[in-house]
C-alpha cells in the first residue's frame, strides 16, 4: 500500500492570535504544515515556527492567492501528495481534514472543497455575497460547489498543474474552482464545520464585486 | 494680455517646471528626463500664452474650434499615459512577484 505524504498550507497575515491554535489542531492531521506568512507585521511567523510549522514568509503582503501558490510550491519542492488548504483565522476545524482527504483519496478525486453550511452563523452580507457567488460560478462554469469562498480543500499533487490560479488576492477560490470545472476535474464537496469570530477579516463587498467581475472576465476569456 | 484660466495654466506649468528641478536636483531621475519633462512643460506654457496660434490647425483637422482641439489632445494624452503607467505598473508588479517568491522559497526573511 502506497502511503500519501499529506501537507497543510496556511496562507496568513498578521494571525497572531489564531496561529498556534490553527497550527496545533492542524499537525496531528497531517504530515506537514506550511505556514505562508503574508508580510506580517505581528510575530505571526516566529509563533507559527514555535508550534512546528515550516515557515516561509513574504517581504510584503501579496494577497492569499499569490501566498497559497508560494506554500503550494514549498509544498511541492518537500515532495507532497495530497494538499491541504486551511485559513488561518481559525475559522475551519482541522478535524475535517481526514474527511476531506479519506474521500479524495478512496473515491479518486482530483478536489474535495470544504463547503461552509449557508445556514449556519455565517453573516448575512457573507451569505448573500456567497450565495451570489456561487449560482454565477454554477451558472458560467457548470460546477456544483455551493460555497464559492471556502479557503478549506484538498487536492492531489497531479491536479495542481490544471487548478493553477493566477489570481493573487480573494478571487483565488473562484479561480480554483473555475479551473476545477472547465478542466473537467472529478470533484465533490462536503460540509465542514465553520466558526466566524468576530474579527472577520476576509472577503469584503468589494473583493465580492471583483470576483464576480473576474468570473465574467475568465468565462469570457474562455 | 493674459487672462482667466491662462493664468491658472502659467501657474500650474511654472509649479510642475519647479517641480521637476527639484526631484532633478535630488537626483531621482537623469538629465535626459529631467529635458523631456521640462520639454512638456515649457510646450504646455507655449499653449497656455499662444493657444490662437493653433487656430490653423482646425481646418485640416475637421475640428470647428480650439477648445476640443485641446480637449481632443489632451484626452489623447492622458489616456496614453495612463496605458504606459498600466505596462509599467504591471511589469514591476511581476517583478516583485518573482523576488518575493524567490526570497520566501530560499527563507530570505529574517
Amino acid at each position: 500500500m502506497i502511503i500519501l505524504k499529506i501537507c497543510a498550507v496556511i496562507p496568513a497575515y498578521n494571525e497572531e492570535e489564531n496561529i498556534a491554535e490553527v497550527v496545533k489542531k492542524t499537525r496531528e492531521h497531517v504530515d506537514s504544515v506550511i505556514v505562508v506568512d503574508d508580510g506580517s507585521e505581528d510575530d505571526t511567523a516566529h509563533i507559527a515556527e514555535m508550534m512546528g510549522a515550516t515557515v516561509v514568509s513574504h517581504l510584503v503582503n501579496m494577497g492569499k492567492g499569490f501566498a497559497l501558490e508560494t506554500g503550494i510550491e514549498k509544498a511541492l519542492e518537500n515532495g507532497s501528495d495530497i494538499l491541504v488548504t486551511i485559513d488561518a483565522d481559525n475559522q475551519h476545524d482541522p478535524k475535517d481534514i481526514p474527511r476531506l482527504s479519506n474521500i479524495l483519496i478512496n473515491e479518486n478525486l482530483d478536489i474535495v472543497f470544504g463547503s461552509r453550511s449557508l445556514d449556519g452563523d455565517m453573516p448575512l452580507i457573507l451569505k448573500f455575497g456567497n450565495w451570489w457567488l456561487c449560482k454565477s460560478a454554477q451558472l458560467l462554469f457548470g460546477t456544483k460547489v455551493t460555497d464559492s469562498q471556502s479557503g478549506f480543500k484538498a487536492f492531489r499533487r497531479d491536479a495542481y498543474e490544471k487548478l493553477k490560479w493566477r489570481s493573487s488576492h480573494y478571487s483565488v477560490d473562484s479561480e480554483i474552482i473555475m479551473n476545477a470545472g472547465t478542466n473537467k476535474l472529478r470533484h465533490k464537496q462536503i460540509p465542514i464545520k465553520t466558526l466566524y469570530n468576530c474579527n472577520h477579516k476576509g472577503t469584503t463587498v468589494i473583493d465580492g464585486i471583483r470576483i464576480f467581475l473576474n468570473m465574467l472576465l475568465w468565462r469570457f476569456k474562455g | 494680455m493674459i487672462m482667466g484660466i491662462q493664468i491658472i495654466g502659467i501657474i500650474f506649468a511654472l509649479f510642475m517646471i519647479y517641480l521637476t528641478f527639484l526631484y532633478y536636483k535630488r537626483g531621482n531621475y537623469r538629465f535626459r528626463d529631467f529635458g523631456i519633462w521640462m520639454f512638456i512643460w515649457l510646450s504646455f506654457m507655449g499653449v497656455v500664452l499662444s493657444p490662437t496660434s493653433f487656430g490653423g490647425l482646425l481646418n485640416p483637422l475637421k475640428v470647428s474650434r480650439l477648445m476640443d482641439l485641446f480637449t481632443i489632445l489632451s484626452f489623447m494624452t492622458v489616456f496614453g499615459v495612463i496605458f504606459f503607467l498600466y505596462l509599467i505598473t504591471r511589469k514591476n508588479e511581476e517583478k516583485i512577484k518573482k523576488v518575493v517568491r524567490e526570497i520566501a522559497l530560499k527563507g530570505g526573511k529574517q
